[in-house]
């Protein structure tokens, strides 16, 4: 009688979980780590497949908006007005690579967020504000994808508590590594400290910036799903070392749009796959 | 020049793992608790059913009253034993926010009334200060005492004098007997048995088939009554004979600390030894000594062979000949008794070792009297 409680539970957890948005955090505890690349990548994977993208910079370093080709923002066109209290739904949402595509929307962060995790400390419901402008005021995509800063504090607490899932880019390095770790240990914490319900699912690591020539990043390669296993967390094929990512990036357009056919391109397989197959709908890649 | 060694990522991710087998505990906790809550609320909704149709019959009948909260008492058999601080609150917030939304059912008790449903309302209202409590009223199931008597007698945590006091007041509200006259009837019927050796027999006859023991000529009709009572409240009469009723016969004092400290009903039958006479003392200082003795043994939790050597001690100190002479007799009126219980039935039907060994134990207790007594 107990199980089948409990699998009615799981089910309609589950009913829940598909029926929520999906929203993953991209959190690193290093800088550095490739979470920009990571983002914009995905999104532009997604476009392809004819999934729309809110792609939201909670970074005051605001990168995102280089990585996406766009220009630096007025502080009123960021995501700092929309964690304001007099917030009505209007989302400063600007196209991005629209030359090419249509499906992904870009929230710009910037310096001015810095105030805004200043501010979060005093607010009564501080580390929740992102999620409840989602609740208030949900966004239409099929997918949202959350910057994070490289620290984990205030501005990476809001997109916990507003993500219902986590991707985790690490470089092969024991510094980005041991990062993760303590990463993990605060996204147990957080989460429960928070009362998150359903707490946000680890989706995976990716690692980055893989240069099978050092013996560090081969080594460490080989350990690193062994120990994530234990965790049961998943561990992505590593996205290679290339300097076309830097260049592109420095263009503001995705490797696939700086670069078509570039080998590297076809490192975020596995993941745009997973994505899809949690958002649910039956789609296709296009050629 | 130092060992070069890949580094061991295992040590950084340590911490992790310990932290997601402490959440995922946490979580499975969790998880059962929530299926506690619905397997109870599953469960309990045929009885709301039941309740809130008998709430609706008793409205029409006798109307809604407000009684005052402090005449209500506690159903003692309220099968649900845990109530949260954080229930009864919320309750507390319902019934400041939006008032007493269901009356609570009550039987009237003498001059107060008996709390039957809605002990979270109850709660919550007298938390809150209220002076009145909004109820129905109902009458008492006629075999109310009896059916919370069953439930409670075989609660570990009834104390045997409000058990005996119990079992007095079913057996008098069934049968034509005064409540003082119960104890000495049923001692009665079951020494007669006991010495008739016919006490597991008529036990078992009088639980399996009524009709066979009534035919029982030996035994009167209220006795059959009194025994069958028992038997149907799952209790031995013998038992209660010996271990219960005794403590009815307790002094105030003792009866007192078996209700108040925990005193156990062996040890107050130990400590009632300690009576005026015993002690050769006034009545007063002989209360006075077996309170303070009772503190002793409660606070030190003495066992029940500490407590009769505690009770010795104090008699041999104040009435020395008397304690030792009374126990003396005592004991060897027990061993005549039990010699007395060797009949030629018992020793033909023992086999020759068993009669060798008596014949010899006797035969060595005689030499020795005989040494006494020239």
């Amino acid at each position: 009688m107990m199980s089948n409680i409990s699998d009615h539970l799981d089910v309609s957890i589950h009913k829940t979980l598909n029926k929520m948005q999906n929203r993953i955090a991209v959190i690193s505890n290093a800088g550095g780590s490739g979470k920009t690349t990571l983002s914009v990548h995905i999104a532009y994977e997604m476009s392809l497949y004819g999934l729309s993208v809110g792609l939201i910079d909670l970074d005051p370093q605001g990168s995102l908006s280089l990585f996406c080709g766009l220009q630096q923002p007025e502080p009123e066109d960021t995501l700092a007005s929309v964690l304001q209290n007099d917030f009505a739904g209007k989302w400063p949402l600007e196209h991005c690579w629209s030359e090419n595509t249509n499906n992904v929307e870009v929230i710009q962060g910037g310096m001015i967020l810095t105030r805004v995790s200043d501010e979060m400390v005093l607010h009564r419901r501080g580390a929740y504000l992102l999620g409840d402008c989602l609740k208030d005021y949900p966004l239409t995509h099929d997918l949202l994808l959350l910057d994070c800063p490289a620290t984990l504090g205030p501005l990476t607490l809001l997109a916990l508590s507003a993500c219902t899932h986590i991707l985790v880019p690490v470089q092969l390095e024991p510094k980005s590594i041991q990062g993760s770790a303590k990463l993990l240990e605060w996204v147990y914490h957080q989460s429960k400290q928070l009362r998150l319900e359903p707490q946000p699912q680890i989706l995976g690591f990716v690692p980055n910036q893989y240069d099978p020539r050092r013996a560090t990043h081969r080594q460490i390669l080989e350990d690193l799903p062994t120990q994530l296993d234990q965790l049961g967390i998943h561990c992505f094929p590593a996205v290679r070392d290339s300097a076309e990512f830097i260049n592109a990036s420095g263009q503001g357009l995705p490797l696939h749009l700086y670069r078509n056919n570039h080998p590297a391109s076809g490192d975020f397989k596995e993941i745009s796959e997973r994505i899809v197959k949690l958002i649910g709908k039956k789609v296709k890649r296009k050629k | 020049m130092a060992n070069r060694k890949a580094p061991n990522i295992a040590n950084y991710f340590s911490g992790a793992k310990q932290n997601q087998q402490l959440s995922e505990a946490e979580q499975e906790i969790n998880q059962l608790k929530a299926e506690i809550e619905s397997l109870r609320a599953s469960g309990s909704e045929e009885l709301e059913i039941q309740l809130s149709t008998l709430k609706e019959q008793l409205r029409s009948q006798s109307g809604v009253t407000d009684i005052a909260i402090e005449i209500i008492l506690q159903n003692p058999d309220q099968p649900r034993r845990t109530f949260l601080a954080d229930s009864i609150e919320a309750m507390s917030q319902s019934l400041s926010n939006d008032g007493q939304l269901s009356p609570i059912i009550v039987i009237p008790q003498n001059e107060s009334y008996l709390l039957f449903d809605g002990e979270r309302r109850w709660r919550a209202a007298k938390s809150l200060g209220w002076e009145t409590i909004r109820a129905v009223t109902m009458d008492a199931p006629d075999d109310l005492h009896r059916k919370a008597l069953l439930t409670s007698l075989h609660r570990e945590d009834l104390n045997p004098l409000d058990k005996a006091e119990a079992i007095i007041r079913e057996i008098s509200s069934n049968v034509d007997i005064k409540a003082e006259d119960i104890p000495r009837t049923l001692s009665t019927v079951i020494r007669r048995l006991n010495k008739q050796k016919r006490l597991t027999d008529v036990m078992k006859a009088l639980s399996d088939d009524h009709s066979d023991a009534s035919a029982d000529e030996s035994i009167s009709e209220t006795e059959r009554t009194i025994l069958l009572i028992l038997l149907e409240l799952q209790l031995n009469p013998a038992s209660v004979d010996a271990n219960l009723l005794p403590m009815l016969g307790l002094a105030d004092d003792l009866k007192d600390a078996i209700r108040n400290l925990g005193l156990k009903g062996v040890h107050a039958i130990a400590l009632q030894k300690l009576s005026a006479k015993n002690l050769n003392l006034s009545q007063a200082k002989a209360k006075r000594l077996r309170e303070d003795l009772t503190k002793k043994v409660v606070q030190e939790n003495l066992s029940v062979l500490q407590t009769r050597k505690l009770v010795s001690e104090a008699i041999a100190k104040y009435s020395p000949s008397q304690e030792s002479t009374s126990d003396v007799n005592k004991q060897l009126g027990k061993i005549k008794q039990s010699v007395n219980l060797i009949s030629s039935e018992l020793l033909t039907s023992a086999d020759a070792d068993s009669l060798r060994d008596i014949y010899d134990l006797l035969k060595q207790k005689m030499t020795e009297i005989e040494s006494l007594l020239t």
